[in-house]
């Protein structure tokens, strides 16, 4: 039994650990699944191959080599250290030994890996160098592997441009430094014969839509030199790799999905916090639970990795075990992108030789450097995807030994979702990569960029956008005076490097910048699109960035700049907004249990009159502020869905509320008298009169959104009305209440299927809504401008994203609704969780009780 | 579509047709052609037909204060620009060229649509220029170009290594032409001129080398470089060629500095005692030249001629070092050591430094060394030297005069306790 075996006898035994862990599942070993290595592979590498200690290779890596050999586009959405790598390596160093013009371009999303890559290549290069020296013919044996990025040197690029047989780039490399310069690689292009797009399923969203315009591009130029390339790409498990290959490389691609790799006893547990506090629903911190669970991991000599989400927690843990753990641990490290590269190889070095036995991580360890495999890995919070947990949870297993994986539940709703249903974690991923290549601003900004790569011919094509489409973008460049037709041909005629202005990770080129005073400089620590920052960055907003706090201490929106300073307090800020949104055009309906779901084209504006300031964990309001700021439009595609009048009579049936008079303090039939009075024992809004009963007396604002008996019942608060009108009263606060916590559980629910983060989407709820036919509706709808998938995928899987909302809100152990599930604010700052259940029932096509 | 796409983007956010575009001329009038605003001839090519403009200037034409010569002699400035396969050719072989483009920023969306060639023929000094009418018969343009350049062995520009050449190059591949830049040997004067001329001058710019050195004028039809791609578009727009006027003429001009510049670097390199009135910042900077050339005494001779004309302090101390520092080189050491007490008398810790080793090493008399060893500590407080510097010679100045005192009790003498009149 190995150490980590011993620990986790002793936690299934332990009852204050035992208790919290929600699930435990085992997976058990599985052998590799080998073939023997294909026919067309060249001897060299089968020598190589054979050097290191591989005599077969497993079933997924040949299947690679044989689509590749037979001309097919392919990806490669097999597991974690699966051996990605080798699959795609070996049929293209195969293809340039045969050639010895051929040549490949390798796009990886982050720099690190880029040089991690290299170095693997580089050792190929070193091999055939040993294995083929003495022969005569070697010019097609040097691969010359060559990694050109903004860091290469500026004497070293020339050289690469002639020499290189395999390039090692990433996405903004190939946009702004090597497709608007073309021209200097003809070679390389005239020779390309593939293209390896690494960790596909980051290209998701407005950064996924950028880099499918970038691979038009590509492709494009490729094709002027005379070349149509192959696709490899690779992607972790998601519910789509087929499908986001397809449309970021526009070509029929090939899946290979079945995991041949070998895998030891794995353990992953889910970890939820006890609950400290019962009316508010407060947990244990996930962090303080991770750091206990690591100490626990560490001081049994198990290597270790906890990811945490932020630097801040990275830092934060890693100062807490260090604490903790003494020197009895050997050393630990943390690791996230600010590092230098230096320490970084040391880090990873130290993992895979099993000299370091703990490192605190950011998901900068995430993708593919290679680490060996360390025994266990913790999780601070649910990393934000499915693909992300597999991946961090997938570090630890070395070859056939046992290894485990926790993931230590947060606060947040999707965390305590996740615990509630745990086989998305494991069974098929449900997280779709989404992209739209067409949205409008960001297709017109690399026609742009296409335009000045090579002219374009009237009635061409780009990538699939049919020659009309391209026709119109080209006149607006026209009208723009950035192109000039002459003859059949568009050319760029603007003093201007369009490629400069382009961000690949963002829409507009319109940012605000967040600045902070540190060490007498102003240094930039974020930034915010210009249509989200009055409400996130407005004068006095609690801004949190990184795991740190920051107060806003002013907004210049004309020079897109906000000044920030770091804070600790015990409160947030929430912006009150009006969001208006009108239907632009409506593309689908379609009639589903409790109204009705509409897809289509709107324009929310959004005016901010103001913002509260709210405690922490309890909600308490501390303050109010008004704000005055100039409303911002949104042109997007939303989601929306209202309820039919039917739904709405069966809510109002039902007995909700718990109007027990004696709940509302001791003075309160005082009060009634007073108010009955005042209003001459008439109802105040249909004037009936008091017959035999006493009329009601309704609270205007709800008795539980104030902190006290006598705000609640302050006279302007009460107002009297008959049986019938206040039944009619309370359900409309009934309905706001309801589509305030609908509104939360769905935004907070959405980005588990659609890949995206809560912030991705924006959510308003309105009683009356147009949108809706006049009946109350939440609207869900893309924050990118055009839109970019996102509400197009929730109107297709609404009946299962209601579904499991239900689950949800229904398995919440909190009493009156909390962050977890239906949000703690409200209409008025009161829960809405009985409410929001029976919209939900009804929803999903359940009775009411 | 019911929306139009112009409108859908407006709405998204885009600014499209923003106000401060020049308003735009209506389509093609008939306007005013090229043909009667710069006089020229079509040139046939397979590819089409290109418009040239040429113009002759005579041997001996006087550009500023510079004649200009079809004969010169260019070895020096050859072995300067590691071309020594021109060294010894006529000017005749080169040719001088520069271009006038649709933008600055250079790759692939960049367009030359003017490129001027100037070169010494039988008549003088032969300018054309080669004119982009329609950036659709480019390939004619191109095709034209490499016709023109095919006699010539070497190219001369301005900053061409930079711009230039890799933007025509460009410009070559995107037609489906092999670019013939790699068979021409290439001298870029931009370079040279920041050797001569980065101290004594504030730019370096062609238009600052013309005013300054070539003491040349322009005329008022000049137009500055910035506003000229913006021209083009005009151009194309509106077929009113006659702003394109002033382009040409800017382009003219470039081309004739650039041979004038090229005559008088050539001189100055070759023969800088010929060049009336020599500065004597130039002079040391020739000087600095022969020296990466190893020709040591004409760099020895031109550095004391830029002496005894007088020079700023900084520049004087440092060329008396060079002087010191060839002969060190050659170990004539009866030369150095004057210098370096010339330089020491200015209070240069590095020539103290030299005169303490020499004393210490060479001639053994470490009295003497120690003095100076002494006389550099002094003078290091004012040396302008930076903190880890000083830091440095510090620990080495006082690891020298610790050893040269052992040294002197070992041979039984006593250290000075006070400084030596200097000699």
């Amino acid at each position: 039994m190995t150490s980590l075996d011993h620990l986790l006898e002793v936690w299934q035994k332990d009852g204050s650990v035992r208790k919290n862990i929600a699930h435990w599942f085992t997976d058990s070993a599985r052998p590799a699944d080998l073939v023997p290595f294909p026919d067309g592979l060249h001897e060299a590498l089968g020598t190589i191959l054979r050097e290191q200690g591989i005599v077969r290779l497993y079933r997924h890596q040949w299947q690679a080599f044989e689509l590749a050999v037979d001309g097919k586009n392919l990806v490669l959405a097999t597991g974690t250290a699966s051996g990605k790598t080798l699959g795609y390596n070996l049929p293209i160093l195969n293809c340039l030994l045969g050639d010895p013009l051929a040549t490949a371009l390798y796009i990886f999303p982050t720099k690190a890996l880029t040089h991690d890559q290299l170095t693997g290549l580089q050792r190929w290069q070193a091999s055939l160098d040993r294995i083929l020296s003495g022969r005569v013919d070697r010019g097609s044996l040097d691969i010359r592997p060559a990694v050109y990025d903004g860091d290469t040197p500026t004497n070293a690029r020339s050289t690469i441009r002639r020499n290189a047989r395999i390039l090692l780039t990433n996405p903004d490399m190939l946009h702004t430094g090597i497709l608007p310069h073309h021209t200097s690689w003809a070679q390389f292009f005239h020779n390309l014969r593939y293209v390896v797009i690494d960790e596909m399923h980051i290209y998701r969203g407005v950064f996924g839509s950028h880099v499918a315009n970038v691979i038009r591009r590509l492709k494009r130029v490729a094709q002027f030199y005379g070349s149509y390339p192959q696709f490899v790409l690779t992607s972790a498990t998601i519910a789509n790799p087929g499908e986001l290959a397809q449309r970021l490389t526009e070509e029929p691609v090939e899946v290979i999905g079945e995991d041949g790799s070998p895998r030891g006893l794995r353990h992953f547990l889910i970890y939820n916090p006890p609950v400290v506090q019962p009316q508010t629903g407060v947990r244990r911190s996930s962090l303080a639970e991770s750091v206990r669970l690591s100490t626990d991991l560490l001081e049994y000599g198990v290597q270790t990795l906890i990811f945490a989400r932020s630097r801040r927690t990275t830092e934060l843990a890693l100062k807490y075990l260090r604490e903790k753990t003494g020197n009895s641990a050997g050393p630990l490290h943390g690791y996230r992108s600010g590092y230098l590269p230096g320490e970084r190889r040391k880090i990873e070095q130290g993992l895979r030789t099993g000299t370091v036995r703990g490192v605190v991580a950011t998901n900068a360890l995430e993708l593919g450097i290679d680490i060996g495999g360390v025994d266990a890995t913790v999780l601070i919070g649910y990393p934000g995807t499915i693909a992300a947990t597999r991946q961090q949870a997938g570090r630890a297993g070395r070859k056939q030994q046992s290894a485990a994986s926790i993931m230590v539940a947060s606060a947040n709703p999707l965390d305590q979702f996740l615990v509630q249903h745990p086989r998305y974690l494991l069974e098929r991923s449900p997280e779709k990569g989404l992209i739209n290549p067409d949205n409008p601003l960001i297709l017109l900004s690399h026609l742009r960029c296409a335009a000045f790569e090579l002219p374009f011919r009237v009635n061409e094509k780009f990538g699939s956008l049919p020659p009309e489409l391209v026709a119109a973008y080209l006149e607006v460049l026209e009208e723009n005076q950035e192109i000039y037709q002459s003859g059949d041909r568009y050319f760029w005629m603007a003093d201007k490097y369009p490629a400069e202005q382009v961000s690949l990770r963002s829409t507009s080129a319109e940012t605000v910048l967040l600045q902070v005073a540190q060490d007498g400089r102003e240094t930039t620590i974020g930034q915010v699109d210009m249509p989200s920052a009055p409400w996130m960055v407005h004068k006095n907003a609690i801004y949190m960035h990184e795991g740190r706090t920051y107060r806003v201490d002013e907004l210049d929106l004309e020079n897109h700049f906000a000044r920030l300073t770091p804070v600790e307090v015990d409160y947030y800020t929430e912006a009150l907004k009006e969001t208006d949104i009108q239907k632009i055009e409506l593309q689908r309906e379609e009639t589903v249990p409790a109204g009705k779901k509409y897809l289509g084209e709107i324009m929310v504006t959004t005016r901010l009159t103001g913002f509260r300031r709210l405690r922490w964990y309890t909600q308490e309001v501390l303050g109010m502020e008004d704000l005055s700021l100039p409303p911002s439009h949104l042109r997007t595609v939303g989601y929306w869905l209202s309820i039919s009048p039917e739904a709405i009579e069966q809510l109002e049936k039902l007995d909700l509320w718990n109007s027990d008079e004696n709940d509302y303090g001791p003075d309160w039939n005082v009060i009634r008298t007073v108010v009955r009075q005042r209003d001459r024992f008439t109802c105040q809004m249909c004037g009936a009169v008091e017959k035999d009963r006493a009329h009601h007396v309704h609270h205007k604002i709800p008795f539980r959104a104030f902190s006290s008996p006598e705000l609640a019942n302050q006279i302007d608060n009460l107002i009297t009305l008959c049986p019938s009108c206040h039944r009619q009263a309370e359900n409309v606060v009934r309905v706001r209440s309801g589509l305030s916590g609908l509104k939360y559980v769905m935004n907070q629910l959405a980005p588990l299927f659609v890949m995206c983060d809560v912030s991705d989407l924006g959510a308003a709820a309105e009683p009356q809504s147009p949108l809706g036919e006049g009946q109350p509706t939440v609207v869900i709808y893309d924050q990118v401008p055009a839109g970019i998938g996102l509400s197009e995928s929730l109107y297709n899987i609404h009946e299962e994203l209601v579904e499991q909302a239900y689950q949800l809100v229904s398995n919440c152990e909190c009493l009156d609704g909390c962050p977890s599930c239906v949000g703690a604010g409200g209409e008025y700052g009161a829960g809405s969780k009985p409410e929001t259940l029976a919209l939900l029932a009804l929803m999903s096509g359940r009775k009411l009780e | 579509m019911a929306e139009s796409l112009s409108d859908k983007l407006k709405s998204l956010g885009v600014q499209i047709g923003a106000k401060q575009l020049p308003e735009r001329k209506p389509a093609r009038p008939k306007g005013f052609p090229i043909q009667e605003v710069v006089p020229g001839r079509l040139v046939e090519t397979r590819y089409g037909t290109t418009y040239a403009c040429e113009a002759s200037y005579p041997q001996g034409y006087r550009h500023g204060v510079v004649t200009m010569q079809a004969k010169c002699s260019m070895h020096t400035l050859c072995q300067w620009g590691q071309v020594p396969a021109l060294a010894e050719r006529d000017l005749s072989n080169l040719v001088f060229l520069d271009t006038e483009t649709t933008g600055l920023a250079g790759g692939t969306g960049t367009l030359a649509f003017l490129i001027g060639l100037g070169y010494w023929n039988a008549d003088g000094f032969h300018l054309v220029q080669l004119f982009l009418e329609e950036p659709s018969s480019e390939a004619a343009m191109i095709a034209a170009l490499t016709e023109t350049l095919s006699p010539f062995a070497g190219v001369v520009t301005f900053n061409g290594k930079t711009f230039d050449i890799p933007l025509l190059n460009s410009r070559h591949v995107i037609n489906g032409f092999t670019p013939p830049f790699s068979a021409l040997e290439h001298i870029d004067l931009l370079q040279l001129a920041r050797r001569l001329w980065r101290n004594r001058l504030p730019s370096r710019a062609l238009s600052s080398l013309e005013g300054e050195i070539l003491g040349f004028q322009r005329t008022g039809e000049d137009i500055p470089g910035w506003m000229i791609p913006d021209l083009y578009y005009q151009y194309l727009t509106s077929r009113d060629a006659r702003p394109l006027a002033g382009v040409f003429y800017h382009n003219a001009m470039d081309i004739l500095s650039l041979a004038a510049l090229f005559n008088h670097c050539a001189q100055m390199l070759e023969q800088p005692r010929t060049i009336p009135d020599p500065e004597s910042l130039d002079l040391i900077a020739i000087a600095r030249l022969y020296e990466d050339l190893g020709s040591w005494d004409q760099a020895v001779e031109l550095y004391e001629l830029a002496l005894s004309q007088g020079l700023p302090r900084d520049f004087l101390v440092q060329s008396l070092m060079r002087i010191a520092t060839i002969h060190k080189k050659h170990m004539q050491w009866d030369l150095a050591v004057p210098i370096w007490k010339k330089a020491a008398e200015y209070g240069l810790v590095e020539a103290c430094l030299e005169l303490a080793k020499h004393c210490e090493h060479r001639r053994r008399d470490y009295r003497e060394a120690l003095r100076w060893t002494q006389r550099a500590e002094e003078c290091l407080p004012g040396s302008g030297l930076g903190i880890w510097g000083q830091r440095e010679m510090v620990k080495d100045l006082a690891r020298r005069r610790n050893r040269l005192v052992c040294k002197l009790e070992r041979c039984g003498a006593e250290p000075d306790s006070e400084l030596d009149v200097l000699e």
